[in-house]
């Protein structure tokens, strides 16, 4: 467990690291650049399409899934707001009262 | 807040005794005592209002830290790794016994965008001492460049404003993340805590995807995850629709 931490620690600095220090020097053909300019999004969309459809092994796309109604006025939030706390706010308030309810 | 802001930053465009104006970004580390704290000190408050926003994530990734590790483990992770997504998903993963090389490949899949953004970092610190440089890495999060790069458009590169920017984050996730893993499974479950890991997806996705054409290949992951989350696990599903689409993007740009 805190090798894990340890190797995923190291793996994360030398991301972090690297091309601050190496930049200067060479820079990445434009393709590579392209890949990985559409990583972050992609990383986070296939994350977030798991959490919100599915619950555990199961595929879940139900109006009874807490997870996915909340879903709705949180993008609705962030896509007016752009502002990260008011969108945590809102959809951690969203899935408290629908939890309640459902 | 404005002006108050500006006048912290009055002290970068006077010339120290050991930078003249000429070589203005070498004099970031130069400048007497006084200027370099008030520059510091800018980039924290500046960024106190996104430090707030990343409490209840910090939070809820100590109560599932709580679950699987102990108490100096889930801190050593905040301390060293310090990347909020990665640290909630290798927490989730190993909360459910996964093995080491998924929970690995997976957590640096997910800061590969950190390789981006210390990358388009290196211009506005190029000047800073070479022994800081890994101080400037360690410090990097989507939050504190994001609120670094909005000031330095406004008035100029400070490699002082955005460590203290960096600071703020740290201060403030060192602290959430050490609360929720004492406190928070005590905490009442009707907070929506369970929901702090899909809120700040959705925030942080909204807050990088811009165009139409990220959107495009976001969208696309998100469906190829899906298909392929019965056939593997979802850190696996994860890397694998991200392999797939990000190089099905290159291509289809490349080929049209």
């Amino acid at each position: 467990m805190t090798l894990t931490i340890l190797g995923l620690a190291l793996a994360t600095f030398l991301l972090r690291y690297l091309p601050l220090a190496a930049l200067s020097r060479t820079t990445l053909p434009p393709w590579a650049e392209d890949w990985l300019r559409l990583v972050p999004g992609a990383v986070l969309a296939a994350s977030l399409a798991q959490a919100l459809l599915y619950s555990g092994d199961a595929l879940r796309i139900a109006w009874d899934n807490p997870n996915l109604l909340a879903a709705l006025p949180t993008f609705l939030v962030a896509w007016r707001t752009r502002s990260v706390l008011r969108t945590m706010l809102t959809g951690m308030a969203c899935y408290a009262l629908l939890t309640a309810v459902l | 807040m404005m002006g108050r802001h500006h006048g912290f930053l009055t002290g970068r465009r006077q010339p120290s005794t050991l930078a003249p104006m000429s070589t203005q970004e070498v004099s970031v580390f130069d400048a007497p005592r006084p200027t370099r704290l008030r520059r510091g000190w800018g980039g924290f408050r500046a960024t106190l209002p996104v430090a707030l926003g990343v409490v209840p994530f910090g939070v809820a990734y100590g109560a599932v830290a709580a679950r699987s590790m102990a108490l100096g483990q889930s801190q050593l992770m905040s301390l060293t790794v310090f990347a909020g997504t990665a640290q909630f998903i290798a927490a989730s993963m190993l909360a459910e016994g996964a093995a080491y090389l998924p929970v690995l490949v997976t957590g640096v899949l997910i800061n590969l965008r950190l390789a981006l953004l210390s990358a388009a970092l290196t211009p506005h610190v190029r000047r800073v001492p070479t022994a800081t440089r890994p101080l400037l890495a360690q410090m990097l999060t989507d939050e504190s460049f994001a609120v670094s790069m909005a000031s330095f458009q406004r008035d100029g590169p400070d490699a002082l404003f955005y460590l203290g920017s960096g600071l703020c984050i740290y201060a403030f996730w060192q602290a959430a993340t050490a609360l929720g893993y004492l406190f928070g499974a005590g905490l009442p479950g009707g907070l929506g805590l369970d929901y702090a890991l899909p809120a700040s997806l959705v925030a942080l996705l909204f807050l990088l995807v811009r165009e139409r054409r990220t959107a495009m290949v976001a969208g696309l992951a998100a469906a190829a995850a899906v298909l392929l989350r019965p056939l593997v696990s979802g850190a696996w599903a994860t890397l694998l629709a991200t392999l797939l689409v990000c190089t099905v993007g290159v291509v289809a740009r490349r080929w049209r």
